[in-house]
């Protein structure tokens, strides 16, 4: 399969008053054509500041001090605005967490479309585009795309606005989609209905999606590649299957424990003792260490990331002294 | 019994027909619920059309010295001269209405001038931030620090007095403020995530900031431009009345004030009615602002929905 996203080493650092904040602390990854690449972590572990480094949207106090994003061979990094905006919206898109947000109240949901089209067109006016908008709208299944169009914002329920969004995303024919916990904010229903409609797009326009979340059941239903993130680091890279069967990282079974299994009667879940590491000093060796129940003295040294079985990533001492053996 | 009830379910669809009205049914609500409001919106609509017509529909010259009118000297105010005449014998009634344009005139050429400058530094003070920033409030703040009406008189008197001169004075001293409040809206709705979401489908930077950020941090501007109004016309008689600003033969409020204070009280109407004048027009600038203000903010505007 063919790289068409290849980030390397990427470094992404906040600096607050209290300190510098390493957000994204030496991040590597590749998503392939056509696949579903799935980052999950808890709240605050860098997940969505990885999605915005890949187009450089970090802004002020953020920083990408290190790294490179390599797009179809070209370094994303190094662009000028122009050059960058020419690639936003028509080769590398977004589908945002919250739906109400993200798009402006004071324009109707076909206007959101329409200037997504007319930013990478040249000399294409808003009414063109305003017909391609109904059908986009038409093919991504929202009944009456006609009358639509004309809606604001506050007139559409939230799986209908978070669809407008999506129909911004793919109006351009993406390549890659880059989906920042696109179902965070809509009840389980809808929730289904739209990994449906984002997987059957990816199908349709040939796109990838990186798919940010934090929510293993959506990881399971729609990634095919997984990568789990702690404190700004990957502790772990593999596919979905396999991570599922044979989790090797202390924090990635944590976290597969903390899903309730309906098969299995326990009388409570599980949860991983103790709090995010303060990013600001985090701590010595391996980040998940305060908390990891199989702490040594070893995991004072940092771990690096190394292959323990084929495609399967790990960074943790556990494994590769298991690997040792 | 059946008939009350009938009746509130009557009262009920009313109420909901009344929720489910667009804007202009709501400011239409306003001015019903809020006479204040009205009152307002009546007072610059008059002030606004005697701009415009006021000049054409006087029965005296309002600037000509007239043979006859030299045996009228210092009238008081009777049935053709309404509010009376001055020391030339020009009826102070045609002078008044002529005033009302010169101050629309100087109110209009103010903003015109001060708002696209202020929102334009505002803009992109609260966008790029940084030393941009920093830079353009510095410079505004600097203005900020003269007192207004004296950094005014002193610009005013050193363009040399005229009308010109004080509208471009009143428009030194004023395009700060918009400034101010573009800029502190600005980074209020910069941060919000349909911005980022416009910069993510590739929308250029100019575009971001005219159809997304300015339509939406227009409020308090579009207050503020309406209470201003008032100040601006405020300003400009109060440069008038010291000497600055128009000049005679052209009737300005605040020289027809300045004027008559050779003759008070004893000639009361020449200083009294243009004082009126500005009293009633700045007035129903500000009651019209507060209006817009009740309605633009959702806060405020709960409180008219419930008094309705």
């Amino acid at each position: 399969m063919k790289k068409i996203l290849e980030v390397k080493d990427l470094r992404v650092h906040f600096y607050t008053y209290n300190g510098t904040v390493k957000a994204v602390d030496g991040v590597s990854f590749e998503v392939y054509e056509g696949e579903v690449l799935c980052i999950v972590g808890e709240t605050g572990c860098g997940k969505s500041v990885t999605a915005r480094a890949i187009t450089k949207m970090i802004r002020s106090p953020g920083k990408i001090v290190g790294g490179r994003v390599l797009f179809n061979g070209i370094d994303i990094l190094e662009l000028d605005e122009d050059q960058l905006s020419s690639i936003r919206g028509k080769t590398i898109t977004y589908v945002y967490q919250d739906p109400s947000a993200a798009l402006d109240p004071l324009y109707t949901a076909g206007y959101h479309v329409a200037e997504t089209v007319t930013a990478h067109s040249v000399g294409m006016r808003i009414r063109e585009a305003l017909r391609r908008a109904v059908e986009i709208f038409h093919e991504i299944l929202i009944p009456d795309p006609e009358n639509r169009v004309k809606s604001y914002p506050h007139e559409l329920s939230g799986g209908m606005k978070q669809r407008v969004v999506i129909a911004t995303a793919v109006a351009n024919y993406p390549k890659l989609i880059i989906a920042d916990e696109p179902t965070t904010a809509l009840d389980v229903t809808i929730q289904a209905q739209i990994l449906d409609l984002l997987k059957e797009l990816k199908g349709r326009y040939g796109s990838s999606v990186v798919m940010i979340t934090h929510n293993l059941g959506v990881v399971a239903e729609m990634c095919d590649r997984v990568i789990v993130m702690y404190a700004g680091k990957i502790v772990e890279k593999a596919h979905t299957e396999r991570l599922f069967e044979n989790p090797l990282h202390p924090y990635t079974k944590g976290l597969l424990n903390a899903v309730p299994n309906p098969y299995r009667k326990t009388m409570r879940l599980e949860s991983i003792p103790g709090v995010v590491p303060d990013m600001i000093n985090v701590p010595e060796g391996c980040r998940f260490r305060p908390r990891c129940p199989f702490a040594t003295n070893a995991c004072l040294i940092e771990p690096e990331l190394i292959e323990a079985e084929k495609d399967h990533y790990v960074s943790c001492w556990l494994t590769s002294k298991v690997g040792q053996q | 019994m059946r008939w009350s009830q009938k009746g509130s379910t009557v009262l009920n669809n009313l109420r909901m027909l009344i929720q489910l009205t667009n804007e202009w049914k709501l400011i239409l609500l306003v001015i019903r619920k809020s006479p204040l409001t009205t009152a307002g919106l009546v007072i610059v609509s008059g002030f606004v059309i005697l701009g415009i017509v006021g000049p054409y529909a006087t029965l005296h010259d309002p600037i000509m010295i007239s043979v006859t009118g030299a045996l009228k000297r210092l009238h008081p105010p009777c049935l053709e001269h309404p509010f009376g005449t001055d020391e030339y014998g020009r009826d102070l009634f045609s002078r008044v209405l002529y005033g009302a344009r010169v101050s629309l005139v100087a109110a209009l050429s103010v903003m015109v001038i001060a708002v696209p400058i202020g929102v334009l530094l505002g803009l992109c003070s609260g966008y790029y931030g940084g030393i941009v920033d920093e830079v353009i409030m510095r410079i505004t703040d600097i203005f900020l620090s003269f007192p207004g009406l004296v950094l005014a008189i002193a610009l005013s008197a050193s363009l040399g007095a005229g009308l010109t001169s004080a509208i471009i004075a009143l428009a030194v001293v004023w395009w700060p403020g918009y400034v101010r409040v573009i800029r502190a809206q600005v980074l209020v709705v910069k941060e919000m995530l349909f911005v980022e979401a416009a910069r993510a489908i590739g929308v250029k930077t100019s575009k971001i900031l005219f159809r997304h950020i300015l339509p939406n941090s227009i409020t308090p501007l579009l207050v503020l431009i309406t209470f201003d109004f008032g100040s601006v016309i405020l300003a400009n008689s109060a440069l008038s009345f010291i000497g600055l600003g128009a000049q005679p033969p052209i009737p300005e409020w605040g020289r027809l004030i300045a004027d008559g204070r050779r003759w008070f009280p004893d000639k009361w109407w020449y200083s009294f009615f243009p004082g009126l004048a500005i009293l009633i027009t700045v007035l129903g600038f500000n009651l019209l602002g507060d209006g817009i203000r009740d309605m633009m903010d959702p806060r405020y505007r709960r409180s008219i929905e419930m008094k309705g």
